[in-house]
């Protein structure tokens, strides 16, 4: 694959590039509540302070509320396929890796969301390696890595006043390729890498997922979900601020005959998500749910797909209000009888 | 993991009704708390199903209850929901529609009764309450191809005689010498001169062999609680015993996240699974 050479100051001309060829441009920016994606409107990238942001770019391929559909009376249209591509810059590793999981129920299956495909299909990640890691992240644990490609359609990786970009996809290629600069050398993009395998040797894998995995799910009845999931408020938060939670709900709205069809986003954490017509409830008590969520990540989507469906950004662990802490849930339900 | 999925239109678009029309409403219960709902697509025919998948009825405005196809593919291009009025907003909208009414349906979803397994064998099914109906599919399919399976005993049962659905066409197959048919009631009325008593009864009094057979069992949980060991008893095993399961779902198409057992989802790995299946499944339905 293709790798370029650019000074890292001069990334805004790249950008500029890029919004000359139709891409709407987004990259981290200082928000409200710590990063946030937002419209690049020229000048430097500062990612000065830049870990995560704190809703991840799940949302742009999924949004949190979104009407697929909508009805005039018994008219169903559904609605436009979204168009207009968009760069989305500075993107993590993790986060990367937690659409392209997403991706598998949204596309793999057989069944194609179009308006999820479509959003997915016109973006363009360009990933940006992680130099320092927070206490909270575990992408090592979990099949990932500070300078994992998975997911991305272009590496960024920083050296020195050099950025180095290589293709990760044919999409990738392409965007590199029209830029129309430096080629990287072989040796200066090697030795960029092994600065992040570097990183990723600091960040010791938490388990043996291969020998946890089986544990979790053979302690299934174990009295430690109880025990781990005894804080919990079933508040949802880590479920929505999960990159690679891909549940929703589904609800009309409207008036008169005329509304729309919703989804939204939705979290096994909480009651109402398996509740039945008839009052019945498979998992009526939080620890089943907790349960489910842990298990879900790490044990029924390998189960399916071969990947963990966690990719360790640490979210989860921050936004929880009670401290609930899933490498701690792990560890503690595998350790268990 | 990727399935054949048999609808292209579903595959392209799985969240978007396919315009119907209700053709006609029959009530099966003295309750009128089922009603059996006879749908035509208004561009003619749209896929081809089996017994024990099962569709989306979506209303616009109330949104999208699962239920499983009634009819069976043999009967022509209507489709036959029999659907329990739940108070929910889809079911009981539902209840009030008249013929002429505008229902959408997303389908055909979710595997179907073990056919493969069931050719040339011995059928025996056994269905307690409105559970009954894509088992009714399926004895209207057997029907349908009577040379392709061995025996097919049916064993029906319902809380009172004005509970028990398609009353005309149970009075059919008693006649029929296609098939063998042990109605039963928990208790019965003035009108009924049949069979009083739980279906576990029956399957323990009628002593229904397991020999090169496959069953089919749905109905209440209290029923099939009580039918298993009876049916251990008289050998058979886990891997000849299939049942359907109900979840809570909101897609159909594995995306929405909430109807799983284990990393199963009734919704595109069932909702047919047999006992032996189940047996490596947390007991989380």
């Amino acid at each position: 694959m293709a790798a370029v050479k650019v000074k890292r100051k001069d990334l805004p001309k790249l950008l500029e590039t890029a919004k000359a060829a139709g891409y709407d441009v987004f990259a981290p920016a200082r928000a409200a509540e710590g990063w946030a994606f937002a419209p690049y409107e020229g000048g430097d990238v500062d990612l000065d302070g830049y870990l995560l942001t704190t809703a991840g770019v799940k949302g742009f391929a999924l949004p949190q509320l979104e009407a697929f559909l909508s009805y005039d009376d018994d008219d169903g249209r559904p609605a436009p396929a979204p168009e207009g591509k968009r760069l989305l810059v500075g993107v993590r590793p993790c986060d990367a890796r937690a659409l392209a999981l997403v991706d598998k129920v949204y596309r793999d299956r057989g069944f194609r969301d179009p308006q999820y495909l479509g959003r997915r299909d016109n973006a363009l990640l360009v990933v940006w390696g992680c130099g320092l890691p927070a206490p909270t992240c575990f992408c090592t644990s979990v099949g990932g890595g500070p300078g994992d490609a998975y997911g991305a359609d272009v590496m960024a990786y920083e050296a020195g006043d050099d950025l180095l970009l290589e293709a990760a996809s044919s999409k990738g290629e392409e965007f590199l390729k029209a830029a129309k600069t430096e080629e990287a050398s072989d040796a200066g993009l090697k030795k960029a890498k092994a600065t992040y395998a570097k990183v990723a040797e600091a960040m010791a894998p938490l388990w043996d997922l291969a020998a946890v995995r089986p544990r979790l799910y053979g302690n299934f009845d174990a009295d430690a979900w109880e025990e781990v999931a005894s804080r919990c408020v079933s508040c949802g938060a880590c479920t929505f601020v999960c990159p690679s939670c891909h549940c929703f709900d589904v609800a009309d709205e409207g008036k008169h005959g005329r509304g729309r069809r919703l989804r939204f986003w939705d979290a096994c954490t909480q009651s109402p998500f398996t509740l039945h017509a008839s009052g019945h409830n498979p998992r009526e008590r939080k620890a089943q749910r907790y349960r489910q969520r842990v298990l879900h990540k790490f044990y029924y989507f390998h189960d399916n797909w071969g990947e963990n469906l966690c990719v360790g950004c640490g979210r989860c662990v921050v936004a929880c209000p009670v401290n609930v802490d899933i490498r701690e849930a792990v560890t503690l339900v595998a350790a268990g009888e | 993991m990727a399935q054949e999925i048999k609808n292209a239109a579903l595959a392209e678009t799985p969240l978007l009704p396919a315009p119907a029309t209700l053709e006609r409403v029959v009530v099966e219960t003295d309750a009128a708390d089922l009603k059996s709902f006879y749908l035509k697509f208004n561009d003619g025919p749209r896929w081809d199903y089996l017994p024990g998948q099962f569709a989306e009825l979506s209303l616009y405005g109330y949104g999208e209850s699962p239920i499983g196809i009634a009819s069976s593919p043999t009967e022509g291009e209507e489709l036959m929901f029999t659907v329990f009025n739940t108070e929910g907003k889809v079911t009981r909208a539902l209840h009030r529609l008249a013929p002429g009414a505008a229902v959408g349906i997303r389908g055909p979803l979710g595997n179907t009764w073990p056919l493969p397994e069931m050719r040339g064998r011995n059928v025996t099914v056994i269905g307690g309450g409105f559970a009954f109906t894509t088992q009714r599919s399926l004895i209207k399919y057997i029907l349908a191809h009577r040379k392709d399976f061995a025996e097919l005993t049916v064993v029906y049962g319902a809380r009172s005689p004005g509970a028990l659905l398609y009353k005309p066409e149970l009075a059919e197959w008693e006649k029929s010498p296609e098939l063998t048919l042990h109605l039963t009631v928990d208790r019965g009325d003035e009108t009924w001169s049949g069979r009083e008593g739980f279906v576990p009864t029956v399957v323990e009094e009628e002593k229904l062999p397991p020999d090169d057979a496959i069953a089919l069992i749905c109905g209440p949980p209290i029923m099939i609680k009580f039918t298993l060991p009876v049916m251990d008893k008289l050998g058979w095993k886990p891997e000849q015993i299939y049942t359907s399961l109900e979840m809570r779902m909101k897609c159909g198409v594995g995306m929405c996240g909430r109807c799983n057992i284990g990393p199963k989802y009734v919704c595109v790995d069932g909702p047919v699974f047999s006992f032996e299946e189940l047996s490596k499944l947390p007991q989380e339905y």
